[in-house]
């Protein structure tokens, strides 16, 4: 086990590699450089500018001094619409909101979606069933650009209980996060209830029952931890959609996350901030996939990894 | 329990004796099962009037999407006055000449979401094809061949898949938008350009940009499904028919295409239709944020995101592009799941 996550953590290297290649060559590719302005500045001051932030040097050596900056300074690198911020005070200063965003929406995700599937495939057939399906279906087909407007609507201008936007006190987290995480706590549900119904149809569940187990006790610890391993699957791959889904709500509801950040950066070819922000983002999107790996170990004994 | 598998298998033995006579057919069947299923009638029904709507538009739409007189922006109609927040009464005009009211610069809303389909729809289609194609033949290969070029073409989909596809599109529309409209003659920009001209006139949306976004999508889609059709080949060229094939010295080619994909193309179909939703929501998000068609050009993303930048004076701008999309939505989700139910019961509620 040990073996396999040191031999994925080294995995990683050559991932970010490409990906830093990657983006790098696309970001640059994006003609116009970033000091282009509405009134043009004098070829002077651009040519200062540029040699001010390396941008005179070949392609290949203002890869290397990148890259070079992160793995020895950790440093990202200069903002160049600002002279006194760097990409290190933006992640600083941004990326906290978009994580705390994303973390509240992911335990509404499978605090709702868990239940909601475990109850609808308890109680195959009945009201509670066709209760849970409905609202799954609701989730999975309101996608978030629909359910923030929706919810803005309904609780901050019909209802008046909740503030229409901004960020910071618990009332203002209500929505985004409701906004964000439905449509993966209907995922989750459909899931759970779906592998749910498999797994008590299986042998090992009538055998705990028989030789006298609690309902609570075969349901918890027979059921619920084998029924979790096909969730577990999408765990990885939401977390990749959560960026999507912070993007979108950070927008509608006037969140100072890095969504925005990212979106004006890309246009107005702030090659550090992109860069950056992409590579992040492909850290964490690894981490977790091999988060969701060491835990299909630990719920399934009969997956060794060598 | 038990009643619930009598009644099960009644219906089967019924089903079988209306049946007899009839040889069993795979897409016979599927096609009575798909018609069994209620949800999915309602949404294959809703799919085709939205195709219609998308063909016919320039017909139905009852102005064009494009003009507008900024003296009769933000109408209200008088239907929907009464179930608005009432403060809005007091500014609000109020006008019959447009069903569904009309936007910040006074274009009808319901031509503007009528034409709106021609963007979201062929979106889902080609992206789901593109997804296919790339998934199918990349996977096939990997799958196929196995050993050395499956790691290698496998290890590159693993690299694709840890690059955040949000933020990749995002700089890939970016990318594309810049650099396909510098027209130049004889370059590839140009080529690009000329090609996005005839796909924009092909839907009638003049300068709206939409082979970028497929291009954008379809470069993103395809590694799940190159897993998928790879995993499925894995488990199944093991299988005694494919070496009952290779014994009787037929070609790589005749294999894979003969006996190989017509035993994996009934998930593929289902894993892509259930994915066209994934494709129209891609860009309602890139429109939403900015990224997408080119303004005028209607999108449901673009009206959703000038409707929430006034929610608070006008919040009906952004509930019909909203409703709009959530219903496509609904209907294409129940369409995939009765067409996944019916092409393989075994799959039915998973997933």
């Amino acid at each position: 086990m040990s073996r396999y996550i040191i031999r994925q953590l080294l995995w990683m290297i050559p991932v970010l590699f490409v990906i830093s290649v990657i983006t790098f060559a696309l970001a640059h590719a994006v003609p116009g450089g970033p000091f282009d302005r509405e009134k043009a500045l004098p070829p002077e001051i651009i040519a200062n500018l540029e040699k001010h932030y390396g941008l005179d040097k070949p392609i290949w050596q203002q890869y290397t001094d990148y890259i070079g900056g992160i793995i020895t300074r950790f440093d990202f690198g200069p903002v160049f619409s600002s002279r006194s911020r760097r990409v290190n005070d933006i992640f600083a200063d941004h990326l906290p909101v978009s994580a705390q965003l994303g973390l509240i929406a992911t335990l509404i995700a499978v605090g709702i979606g868990v239940p909601l599937g475990v109850i609808a495939a308890l109680k195959q057939n009945t009201v509670w069933d066709y209760l849970g399906i409905a609202v799954a279906v609701f989730g999975v087909s309101v996608p978030n650009v629909v359910m923030g407007p929706l919810l803005i609507v309904i609780f901050a201008l019909t209802l008046g209980v909740l503030p229409v936007a901004g960020w910071g006190t618990p009332a203002q987290m209500v929505m985004p996060a409701l906004a964000l995480g439905t449509g993966f706590a209907a995922r989750i549900a459909r899931l759970t209830r779906a592998s749910m119904l498999q797994v008590i149809r299986e042998d090992y569940i009538r055998t705990a029952r028989a030789k006298g187990l609690s309902e609570r006790v075969v349901m918890v610890r027979h059921a619920l931890k084998n029924a979790f391993i096909p969730v577990a699957t999408i765990l990885g791959p939401m977390f990749a959609a959560l960026v999507t889904g912070t993007f979108v709500v950070e927008q509608i509801f006037a969140i100072p996350g890095m969504g925005k950040y990212f979106v004006t950066s890309v246009t107005n070819r702030d090659y550090p901030v992109v860069m950056g922000t992409i590579l992040l983002y492909a850290f964490f999107l690894v981490l977790a996939n091999l988060a969701v790996d060491v835990t299909y170990a630990f719920l399934d004994p009969r997956i060794r990894y060598t | 329990m038990t009643t619930g598998e009598l009644t099960a298998q009644e219906k089967a033995a019924i089903r079988l004796s209306e049946r007899a006579g009839k040889p069993a057919n795979l897409w016979r069947d599927a096609w009575e099962r798909l018609l069994r299923n209620r949800a999915a009638v309602l949404g294959g029904i809703v799919v085709l009037l939205l195709v219609l709507g998308g063909i016919f538009a320039s017909q139905i739409a009852p102005y064009h999407y494009a003009e507008g007189d900024s003296a009769e922006a933000h109408t209200v109609p008088s239907w929907l006055i009464g179930m608005l927040p009432s403060y809005i009464e007091g500014y609000a005009k109020i006008s019959d000449k447009f069903l569904f009211g009309s936007d910040y610069l006074g274009r009808d809303v319901l031509s503007r979401l009528l034409y709106g389909i021609r963007v979201s729809l062929p979106v889902g289609f080609v992206g789901a094809m593109t997804a296919f194609v790339i998934g199918m033949v990349y996977g096939s290969i990997s799958g196929y061949y196995g050993g050395r070029i499956d790691n290698v073409l496998m290890r590159i989909v693993d690299i694709v898949y840890a690059f955040p596809t949000t933020l990749l599109i995002i700089l890939m529309m970016a990318f594309f938008k810049s650099s396909f409209t510098r027209v130049e003659p004889g370059t590839l920009s140009y080529t690009f350009n000329q090609v996005n001209r005839v796909v924009d006139r092909m839907l009638g949306l003049q300068g709206g940009g939409m082979l970028f976004i497929f291009m954008g999508i379809g470069m993103t889609a395809w590694m799940g499904m190159a897993r998928l059709a790879r995993g499925q080949i894995l488990s199944l060229k093991e299988k005694e028919f494919i070496e009952a094939a290779h014994m009787i010295g037929a070609g790589d080619m005749r294999i894979i295409v003969r006996h190989i994909l017509p035993n994996i193309i009934g998930p593929c179909i289902v894993s892509q239709t259930l994915n066209i939703p994934v494709y129209i929501n891609y860009e309602v998000f890139l429109s939403f944020i900015g990224l997408g068609v080119d303004p005028p050009t209607p999108s449901w993303g673009l009206m959703i995101a000038d409707g929430a930048r006034a929610i608070r004076s006008y919040p009906h701008m952004v509930l019909f592009p909203a409703a709009f999309l959530a219903i496509t939505m609904f209907a294409f989700n129940f369409l995939g799941d009765g067409l996944r139910d019916a092409l393989d019961p075994k799959m039915k509620g998973t997933s």
